[in-house]
This record gives C-alpha cells, sequence and structure tokens, in this order.
C-alpha cells in the first residue's frame, strides 16, 4: 500500500507539472478603419473636432489622425461652418463661429477611402449656480489632510431631464524663475450626496436631477487636498451637458475603471456617431473662483 | 323473488360476499346482476376510501330507494333504477383491488427508484416512485406481477387476487450478468408520459473516464443532449438556453445551490453515496417549481439494511470512503461518505521550503454526507440527510525583522472559502394502500466569503505601534423548507400527485466589511448590500391518466407566491404533458409547460466564480418566467435495450437578469439591484438520444442542434445577441464496454460550437474634455464588437479509462486509469489580448487549461 501512495503522490506531481496552461496565438478578425469624429461642443469656444480613424485592435500605436477631411457643422440642414485642419487631425472654425445655447447642430466627417459619419446634438440650457460657500480646515485627517467643504445651489427645470457635470478643482502657481504662473490643479473630493454618482473623485463627477427634478437643490462636497494645506483659491465649474454628453462621460468613466479587470463585464463606450465612433456633444458652463 | 344464481364462469374460491341486486329483466338480458365483492369497511378510519362509501350506499340507500320506487310507476321505475345502475355499475361492476408495496434491494435493503411492477397480461403497472412505494388497481382474479429493474433479476409471480393485497419485493442481483437482464427495463421510454428526461444509471457513471479519476455526476450530466457545460472543466451546465441559475438541483429532495468545488474542476456529489440520478428537461411535471430550464433529482443511497458495506477510493488529488449498514437490521441503517484533498498536504512541504518558513498556504476542499433511515413498519419510515461540504484556500505570511534597532513584524492573512450545508427531516406514511405521503423539513445555505487581514507592528524604545487593514467579503443564501407530498393511486387509470410547500428565504448578496485600525485613529465601516428575507410558498396537483390504450395524458397546475419587501408575486403555471403509443414500441409525446423562478443569480460573464451571487426577485427586479413547448418521438427496441428520442424544443423567457456593462460584483455604494438589467431570452433546437442502459456495452450518443439569443434593452444597443452558451453544435459519444469481469474500459468523445464571448474588436481616439484637459485628448479607447459576437475555436476531447477489478475473498478492488484528452487538443479556456515586443502590436491568445492527463485511482469496495 505504501508502494501504491508514492506512485500516485509521484503521478500528481506530474500531473500537476503537466497542467502548466498552454497559450496560443489566435488570428484576429481583419477590421476596416472608420472615421472617429470627437467634437464636444460649448458656447465658450469656436467649433472644433478631432477626426481620427479607427485600427484594428492588435494596432498597439496610438490612432492616426485624419488630415484630409472634409469636416462640415449643420443646423436645421443648413451649413453653419465648414472646419479647416489644423494640425493632427484637428479641425477648427475658420470663420470663428461659436455655437449658441439652446441650438441643435450636426457634424458630417467625410475623407477618401472611408464612409461618411455624423452625429447630432444641442447645447443645454445653462443652470446657474448660486449660494455658493466655501469653508476650510474642518479637521485634520490622518489619511485626507486638511478638509473643507463647499456647497452651492441650483433651480432645475422642471420636467425635463438635465444632466451636470461638477469641476471643482484648486487654483495653484508656480514660479517660473521670472513670473508667478496660475494653473488648474485637480483637488480631492468626497460626497455622500445622493445625487453624485460617486462617493470619492478628483477631476469632473456628473450627475443629473433623477431625485430631485425641478426643485431647488443644494449640492455639498467635502475637499481634501494632497498638498500641505487647501488651497487658498477654488477653481468651480458647472456644466449643463447633454444626453449624449452625460452617457459618454459615464462609460468612459466605467470603461477606464474596469479597464484590465477581469472580473468585470465589458464595457461599449457611448457613441452618436453613425456609424463609426466617436461623440458629438454639447454643454455650456459657468465659472467662479472662490473666494 | 327468484333465488339468485351465480353465472359459474364468475365463481371463484373467494371467501368474499357476492352481492345481488335483484330487477327485471327487460331491460337488461339477465335477471340478477352479480355485483363483484366488496371486501368489507375497513375499521381504521385514515383508510375509508370510495369502497367504504359504495357499502354504505348498496346496504342503505339504495335498498330504501328500490323500496320506494315499488309504489310508483313501472316505467318511472325501471328508469331510475337503471340510471342508478349505470351509475353504479361503472364503479361496482369491475370491482377492482390493489396491489401495492415496496421495491427494495433484497442483498441491500435499498429502495429502487422507478422500479416497474406490471401485469403483463391486463397491461397495467406502476413505477416505483422516490421511496420505492409502488401501487396497482386491477380487477380480482388471477393476475401475474412482473417486477424489473436493471441489473436485477425479475421478480415474477401469479396469485388470486381477492382483495387489496401487500406485496413488498426485494430484488436480487446476485449472479446476474448483464445481458440475461430482463430486457423490460424501467421507466420505458416510450411508455413514460414524461418527455425530455434521462436518467443515468449511476454505474455507468462510474465506469465513465473522470478526470483526475475523480468520478462526477455533474459532469456526465453535461454529455447528455440538450445540457451544455460552460468552461473547460467547469462543473456548470446550462439546460436547453437555461442559465446556471435557472437548473433545480435537489439532493434528497433539497435544494443546493452550489455545485461547483475547486473553481468548478468538480461537483459537489459524491458519487458513491448516491443511489439515483435522474435529468428533466422540459415538460416539466407540476411537483416541481422554483426553476426555468431543469431538474436534477440526486437520491442519496438509504444505507444497506442487511450487512456493513464500505466503498472508496484513494485519487491523485482526494480520497473518499463511504461505508453503509445497519444500526438495527432490517429497521435502521446509516450511510456516510466523506472525501477531501490533499493538494495542501502535498505542496505545504514546498511553500515553507521556499519562503523559509515565513509562510504557509494551501488550498483544499471536503465534502462529508449521511443519511439515517429508521422503518417503523410498513406505514411509516424516518429518514434524516445532510450534506456539508466546503472549499477553503489560505495565505498567512509572518516576517520580523530589525531596522536601526528597531523591530519589525508584518503579518498577512488571506482567506477564500465557500461551501454548502443542508439537512433534511422526512417521514414517508402510507395512509392506505393507495395514498402515500411524504412530509420533510429541509434546510440548506451557501455561503461564500473572502478576506485579508494585514497588519505591521513597529517596536521602539519599547513601545509598539501597530497598523491594521483588513477587508472582508461576504456573500451567501439561506433556506428553511417545509413541504409535504401526497401519491395518490386513485383509479387504475389515474395517478395523482398533490402537494405544498413553504420556504422562508435569507438572500445576503455582498456585504463588505472594511477595517482601518492605527495609533489614534479606527475605521470600522460596512459597504453593501443589505439582507433581504423572502418567504415563498406553493401548492401542486398532477393526474397522470390514461386516455385509452394507448394514450396518456399528465395534466397538471403549479401555483406559487413569493413574498418579499411587502409585495406579493403570484403565478399559476399550468403543465401538460401527452403521449400516443403508435404501436408497441413508438411513441409520440407532447408537452407544454410555464414555469417561475423568483431567484436570480448574478453572474459575471467573464469567470465561473463563487463570487456569483444569489439574489431575490424584489419590488424592482422582477421574477423569471418561462413557456415552453416539446414535440418528440420515442422507441424503444427491447431486444437490443436501446432506447432512441428525437426531441425539439422552444422556450421563451423574461425577467432575465444579467449585470449591466461595466457592472461587477464587487460592492459599491450602489445596491446590487442598481447593477443589473432585466430581458429576455429565447432557446430552441432539436436533440437526438440513442442510448444502452444495459448488456456489456453501454453509453449513448447524444446530438444537439440549437439557438439561444437574449434580448435587453440596455445590453448591446437593445439588438438581440447570441447567449454565452449559444452552441450551434453538441454532440456526445459515451461507450462502457465490460469484456470481463476483471477488465472493463471507458471512453468519450465531446464536441462542442466554440462559446461567445465579447470582444473588442478596434480601437480609437477617445476625448474627456475637462477643466485641466481643455483640449479633450484621452487615452486609445477599444470598442466592444457585438455582445457575443465572438467565437472561441470548437471545443473536442477524447477521455478514455480502463478499470481493472480484482475480488478477494472480502473485497474487491479496482486500479482506475484514464487519459483526459487523449489526444492533447488546445481547447480554449480563456483568451486575452497581451503585447508583442517583437511586432510592436497587440495579439489575441487564448489559454487552454488541460493538455493530455493521464490519472490514476486506486478503487476498493468491502
Amino acid at each position: 500500500m505504501k508502494n501504491h501512495l508514492l506512485s500516485l503522490i509521484v503521478i500528481a506531481v506530474l500531473v500537476f507539472v503537466g497542467c502548466k496552461p498552454q497559450i496560443v496565438e489566435i488570428d484576429l478578425p481583419p477590421h476596416d478603419p472608420a472615421l472617429v469624429v470627437n467634437c464636444v461642443f460649448s458656447p465658450d469656444s469656436v467649433w472644433h473636432a478631432h477626426v481620427t480613424a479607427s485600427q484594428g485592435i492588435q494596432v498597439a500605436d496610438a490612432p492616426k489622425a485624419v488630415e484630409n477631411a472634409t469636416v462640415v457643422i449643420f443646423e436645421n440642414g443648413a451649413v453653419v461652418e465648414t472646419l479647416v485642419h489644423i494640425v493632427d487631425g484637428i479641425y477648427t472654425a475658420q470663420n470663428g463661429t461659436r455655437p449658441q445655447v439652446g441650438h441643435t447642430y450636426t457634424i458630417e466627417a467625410s475623407a477618401p477611402g472611408y464612409a461618411k459619419a455624423s452625429g447630432t446634438d444641442y447645447v443645454p440650457v445653462t443652470v446657474i449656480p448660486y449660494g455658493m460657500e466655501w469653508r476650510d480646515s474642518i479637521a485634520y485627517n490622518q489619511f485626507q489632510g486638511y478638509n473643507g467643504e463647499f456647497s452651492f445651489k441650483i433651480d432645475d427645470p422642471a420636467g425635463e431631464e438635465n444632466f451636470y457635470l461638477l469641476g471643482v478643482y484648486q487654483l495653484d502657481t508656480f514660479f517660473d524663475g521670472t513670473d508667478t504662473l496660475y494653473f488648474v490643479d485637480d483637488i480631492y473630493v468626497e460626497a455622500f450626496d445622493p445625487a453624485l454618482e460617486s462617493d470619492f473623485w478628483s477631476g469632473d463627477q456628473r450627475f443629473n436631477d433623477g431625485t430631485f427634478d425641478g426643485t431647488s437643490r443644494t449640492i455639498r462636497v467635502q475637499l481634501s487636498s494632497d498638498q500641505h494645506a487647501l488651497p487658498t483659491t477654488l477653481f468651480f465649474g458647472l456644466s449643463s451637458i447633454s444626453k449624449s454628453y452625460y452617457l459618454y462621460v459615464k462609460s468612459m468613466s466605467v470603461y477606464s475603471q474596469n479597464e484590465g479587470n477581469p472580473l468585470s463585464e465589458p464595457t461599449r463606450v457611448y457613441s452618436n456617431m453613425t456609424p463609426g465612433a466617436g461623440i458629438m456633444a454639447g454643454y455650456s458652463t459657468v465659472y467662479a473662483l472662490l473666494p | 323473488m327468484r333465488a339468485p344464481t351465480i353465472p359459474p364462469k364468475l365463481k371463484t374460491p373467494t371467501t368474499a360476499t357476492y352481492y345481488l341486486l335483484p330487477t327485471t329483466s327487460y331491460l337488461l338480458p339477465t335477471t340478477y346482476y352479480l355485483l363483484p365483492p366488496i371486501p368489507p369497511p375497513k375499521t381504521d378510519a385514515q383508510q375509508q376510501t370510495w369502497v367504504n362509501i359504495l357499502h354504505y350506499l348498496r346496504n342503505h340507500i339504495l335498498p330504501s330507494f328500490v323500496l320506494q320506487l315499488s309504489s310508483s310507476s313501472r316505467f318511472m321505475k325501471r328508469i331510475f333504477v337503471l340510471g342508478l345502475l349505470i351509475l353504479l355499475l361503472g364503479q361496482l361492476w369491475a370491482q377492482k383491488y390493489t396491489i401495492s408495496g415496496f421495491v427494495t434491494d433484497a442483498m441491500s435493503g435499498e429502495k429502487l427508484i422507478s422500479a416497474r411492477v406490471f401485469d403483463p397480461d391486463r397491461k397495467v403497472g406502476a413505477i416505483t416512485n422516490n421511496y420505492g412505494f409502488y401501487s396497482i388497481t386491477t380487477e380480482g382474479g388471477m393476475v401475474a406481477v412482473n417486477c424489473s429493474y436493471v441489473g436485477f433479476k425479475p421478480f415474477n409471480t401469479a396469485f388470486e387476487l381477492t382483495g387489496d393485497t401487500t406485496i413488498n419485493i426485494d430484488l436480487s442481483s446476485d449472479g446476474v450478468e448483464m445481458e440475461t437482464v430482463e430486457i423490460n427495463d424501467k421507466k420505458d421510454i416510450a411508455e413514460n408520459t414524461q418527455m425530455s428526461t434521462i436518467d443515468v444509471p449511476i454505474e455507468i457513471i462510474k465506469k465513465i473516464p473522470a478526470l483526475m479519476g475523480e468520478v462526477d455526476v455533474i459532469k456526465a450530466l453535461q454529455l447528455l443532449p440538450g445540457v451544455q457545460s460552460g468552461n473547460e472543466g467547469s462543473s456548470g451546465f446550462y439546460v436547453r438556453g437555461g442559465g446556471p441559475d435557472q437548473n433545480l438541483i435537489l439532493l434528497d429532495g433539497v435544494p443546493i445551490y452550489s455545485i461547483s468545488h475547486l473553481f468548478g474542476f468538480f461537483s459537489v456529489f459524491p458519487a458513491d453515496a448516491i443511489s439515483n440520478v435522474s435529468l428533466i428537461k422540459g415538460g416539466f411535471p407540476a411537483r416541481y417549481g422554483g426553476r426555468l430550464s431543469s431538474v436534477i433529482d440526486i437520491s442519496l443511497k438509504d444505507g444497506n439494511m442487511k450487512k456493513w458495506h464500505g466503498e472508496g477510493s484513494v485519487g491523485i488529488i482526494a480520497s473518499k470512503l463511504t461505508v453503509e449498514g445497519p444500526i438495527w437490521k432490517d429497521k435502521t441503517s446509516v450511510m456516510i461518505s466523506a472525501r477531501r484533498t490533499y493538494l495542501d498536504i502535498l505542496a505545504q512541504p514546498l511553500i515553507l521550503a521556499a519562503s523559509k518558513g515565513h509562510t504557509n498556504a494551501g488550498y483544499y476542499f471536503y465534502d462529508a454526507v449521511g443519511k439515517i433511515n429508521h422503518k417503523f413498519n410498513d406505514q411509516n419510515r424516518l429518514y434524516f440527510s445532510f450534506y456539508g461540504g466546503n472549499d477553503q484556500a489560505y495565505l498567512r505570511d509572518k516576517q520580523n525583522y530589525e531596522y536601526q534597532g528597531d523591530s519589525y513584524e508584518s503579518k498577512t492573512s488571506f482567506k477564500l472559502g465557500w461551501g454548502n450545508k443542508i439537512a433534511a427531516l422526512r417521514w414517508n406514511h402510507l395512509f392506505s394502500d393507495k395514498l402515500f405521503a411524504n412530509f420533510a423539513a429541509t434546510y440548506s445555505t451557501f455561503r461564500f466569503k473572502v478576506g485579508i487581514d494585514q497588519s505591521d507592528a513597529q517596536t521602539a524604545n519599547g513601545q509598539t505601534t501597530t497598523n491594521r487593514f483588513a477587508l472582508g467579503y461576504d456573500s451567501g443564501i439561506r433556506d428553511w423548507n417545509a413541504r409535504f407530498d401526497f401519491d395518490w393511486y386513485a383509479k387504475p387509470s389515474h395517478f395523482v400527485r398533490f402537494g405544498g410547500y413553504g420556504i422562508n428565504h435569507k438572500y445576503t448578496p455582498g456585504v463588505s466589511n472594511f477595517i482601518i485600525e492605527g495609533p489614534g485613529y479606527s475605521l470600522d465601516t460596512i459597504l453593501g448590500s443589505k439582507s433581504i428575507t423572502a418567504n415563498e410558498m406553493g401548492l401542486y396537483i398532477e393526474d397522470d391518466f390514461k386516455l385509452g390504450s394507448r394514450q396518456k395524458l399528465n395534466l397538471g397546475l403549479h401555483g406559487s407566491a413569493f413574498l418579499v419587501e411587502g409585495k406579493l408575486y403570484k403565478s399559476l403555471q399550468p403543465r401538460v404533458s401527452y403521449r400516443l403509443m403508435i404501436d408497441e414500441n413508438w411513441a409520440a409525446k407532447a408537452s407544454f409547460t410555464t414555469m417561475y423562478q423568483y431567484v436570480h443569480l448574478l453572474t459575471n460573464t467573464n469567470v465561473g466564480l463563487p463570487t456569483d451571487l444569489w439574489v431575490p426577485s424584489t419590488k424592482s427586479i422582477k421574477p423569471q418566467s418561462a413557456i415552453q413547448g416539446a414535440a418528440g418521438i420515442a422507441r424503444s427496441f427491447k431486444d437490443q435495450g436501446l432506447e432512441f428520442s428525437i426531441e425539439g424544443y422552444y422556450k421563451y423567457m423574461t425577467g432575465l437578469v444579467e449585470y449591466k456593462e461595466g457592472a461587477s460584483f464587487i460592492p459599491e455604494r450602489n445596491d446590487w439591484q442598481e447593477k443589473i438589467v432585466q430581458g429576455n431570452g429565447w432557446a430552441y433546437g432539436a436533440e437526438f438520444f440513442l442510448q444502452k442502459k444495459f448488456g456489456k456495452t453501454t453509453g449513448w450518443v447524444g446530438y444537439t442542434l440549437s439557438w439561444n439569443k437574449r434580448q435587453f434593452t440596455q445590453l448591446n444597443n437593445g439588438e438581440i445577441y447570441p447567449y454565452k452558451y449559444d452552441r450551434r453544435n453538441d454532440a456526445s459519444f459515451v461507450l462502457t464496454h465490460e469484456f470481463s469481469k476483471k477488465v472493463d474500459v471507458g471512453l468519450v468523445w465531446v464536441f462542442g460550437t466554440g462559446n461567445a464571448l465579447t470582444l473588442p474588436i478596434s480601437s480609437y481616439q477617445g476625448t474627456i474634455l475637462s477643466q485641466n484637459n481643455p483640449y479633450g485628448y484621452s487615452n486609445t479607447v477599444d470598442q466592444v464588437g457585438t455582445r457575443n459576437g465572438y467565437r472561441m475555436h470548437p471545443y473536442h476531447r477524447l477521455d478514455l479509462s480502463v478499470n481493472l477489478n480484482k475480488e478477494h475473498k472480502r473485497w474487491t478492488r479496482t486500479w482506475s486509469f484514464s487519459v483526459y484528452n487523449a489526444y492533447s487538443r488546445s481547447n480554449p479556456y480563456f483568451l486575452f489580448f497581451d503585447y508583442d515586443p517583437r511586432t510592436s502590436t497587440r495579439v489575441l491568445k487564448q489559454v487552454s487549461l488541460f493538455p493530455i492527463i493521464p490519472s490514476v485511482a486506486y478503487r476498493f469496495k468491502f
């Protein structure tokens, strides 16, 4: 029996050594490149769009810019602006025209060798925040440094879906040896407000009016800095964004979080361009510096 | 009044009394009508049946009516008497008696499920139920009773039936050669009303080649048509387009929620402890409910009532032992079976040596299953059965070191575990020879836990400061269930089953405990979803009845209700199965069923881990439902011992759940209900099955052609897409052959269309505009293709086995050699993208888990 057991142990070891997974390469299906148009527009800037080409999944390089495209903006079928190529696939309005709040626009891009791509979106009406308050240094926390609290109010338009993008940053300075330069830097935000879609973030955070449609709502967030102290000046922006923009930002956020995570479902980034990929999205923003 | 005469042909030596009803002669050809004997009323109030009612009618009501009518007109009197006769003669003329009893294995006293008891001359018979009970009602006179069960000598007897009779049949397998066994098998596929049902004898399952020598019931079921396996080596299975949660897996009548060990490579059912396995894929009888796609009814051995026996095995990864025997001969028996792996024990010295004693890690799983049954008398029997199984992976690491005069200690502990526990207490009671009852109280639970605990301590100047971080995750489900089931053999042509149940569920769909501790600070918080309690209840009735000599119908109704969070869901689920015997061997069958399911399994489409969450229907999450229609033909080749069937089916499912795009089981601020979406599914196809159950050569050929689709408004742009386990072609060939008592061989070959999965098909430039990213540049985005739009390579595999048996005086042993994946096919397990620095491109790679795997197991029986 001892011999039998010894034999089994030897075989077991051999089997598990033999169980090393085999890895082989698999052929990928061919891909026909398509135009990818990213055009995120607001009344604050002239029309611009970024036109690139999609590529097969096996290509590891950055997507190639399409520099010979014809990119036209329409409103109600009439040409508003024909964009011209500047650099690296970036097209901009040669006449300096800007989108207008409440208007709906269509972008069409075409280039030799690609199918024409188009998408439509609008600029939502700006919702003005008010009652902004900024209280710093609530307490010192081992994990989060110095805390502060920022709040503001909005009057959400009733009877329609509204989408927002909240940005809270610190205005920082940099001395280049000659001048003091100002720049916008991330700040860590913590919020347990159910209206917001995340508890912790830095940069921009999206939310919608699903829980407070048509009412006045106070949004309250806590801030902390990775600096030694909280900033003296906050840079605050509240964008009213279209539904397409909201869906794009939301899906992009999930995509980024799950990149490389085998335990998550595959994520499809939203697109309203047909065919191909990319986004045509409108927004309007109110900025403020505090205090 | 003339003296009664008894026609000679009806004279019998019975001592029962014949009752004669006088009437006039011109309506009917004879003067006296002979009423067959009725047994005297039984004294036990519980055994009052319609026979007693007939006694009362005949002795008290009928004479008084006849007397009262004597003064009425002759015409009216004749009409009334004729009417009464028509009513009563149907019941009384063909006076019937009941033959009932239990069928057991003479050697062990083990009940024999689905044994066939029949009278070949009168063409009446019955199949034993899950407790080995049968009941046949037939006319008095000479009867022949035959009983057959595969692997046993048939039992034949003939006698004069003059009253209700109990015949307990002990079938013997002693000295039976398989080729000489009576061909009248249990549950003849053509005769049975039930369609889409397959029984696989456990002895065949034990002869099939097994991965690493571990005999696996579920892997054997995966080889049947209409059943698809998940990934390579996985115990998951998908029946007629349904999900893994849509299978009602009953172990001794108790639902079991997770059937996987070692991340799905082995199932939890120890084959040595099992007496019967039955799979129902459609045409569900009304007694089953709560799942949409299949019922797998697994019965544990009762335990030998006669002698102590045991069997066991020593394999590459696990050993097991099963012991059974009488505690009180012919009254009380016990069966206990246990299995444990020893990967951890083998690996521990290597791990300790490699880590210089700092680290201890391992993985193991175990099962323990048992059953006690006590026979009080022929009418009462009590069973207690239990199962407990667990998987555990662990890592413990402890390191001490010194740095600049301070001492440091770092400790890490990681645990991952999951398992089921079930228990059942059942009481069988025979109310009469026609009414069998089972009362049961059961408990079932499944838990999954994972946790990591890490601490770092620094001792300086005699003072120790400790920082600790701990994260735990816990999910599970718990059921308390009470049910009653009655089998009522109402008439020769009617077999009625009815019953009811109530279940208290408690769902824990993922809770995380997060702890951070250090000098001057402490955080202990819980994230995740709250537990939900729900109550489910149901009633059912079904009647399996004959329509003439060729047709049978099983009509049933299952009603259920589910109360959760103050919301009550109700359903009525009609079930119909129909069989037409075209001739003695050919049968045409059809069925229509509706099913409801109040529980859902949230499972990630990329992996099959115990992280899958069982969740209930809630206020916002609706129950699943399905309608299924099936039709087919079946034939028994009795001389060759073959069975053949072809079935087509169509199933439509609603209320299916999937995770939203990008969601995962990891607890977040959002409740699980916000992570899922509900949609619909379709499955249709055809199944071909040819099986040989006994003889020296056994096995089957199965083939399934099927389509399996899903549609969710919020997935795949709302467009229809193939289910992950949509498999156009699925084939299996299973063969076992016994060259002699010393040598038998097995062969399995399987083929399946590759699994569907979602892959990125291209990449493109994304954009995110923010205050510090004014140009909107973003990383490259992979564009995901159509959901499940990519197919892995087809799966095929050949397994071989040889069993060398040797009988000793008191025991037998078997050396079992098997080869899994004999031609070392690289079957896809999963795909991933990698970067190839030589070409500066991304490449898609396929991981294949199992090359050719030889294994050996040593089995013994005493």
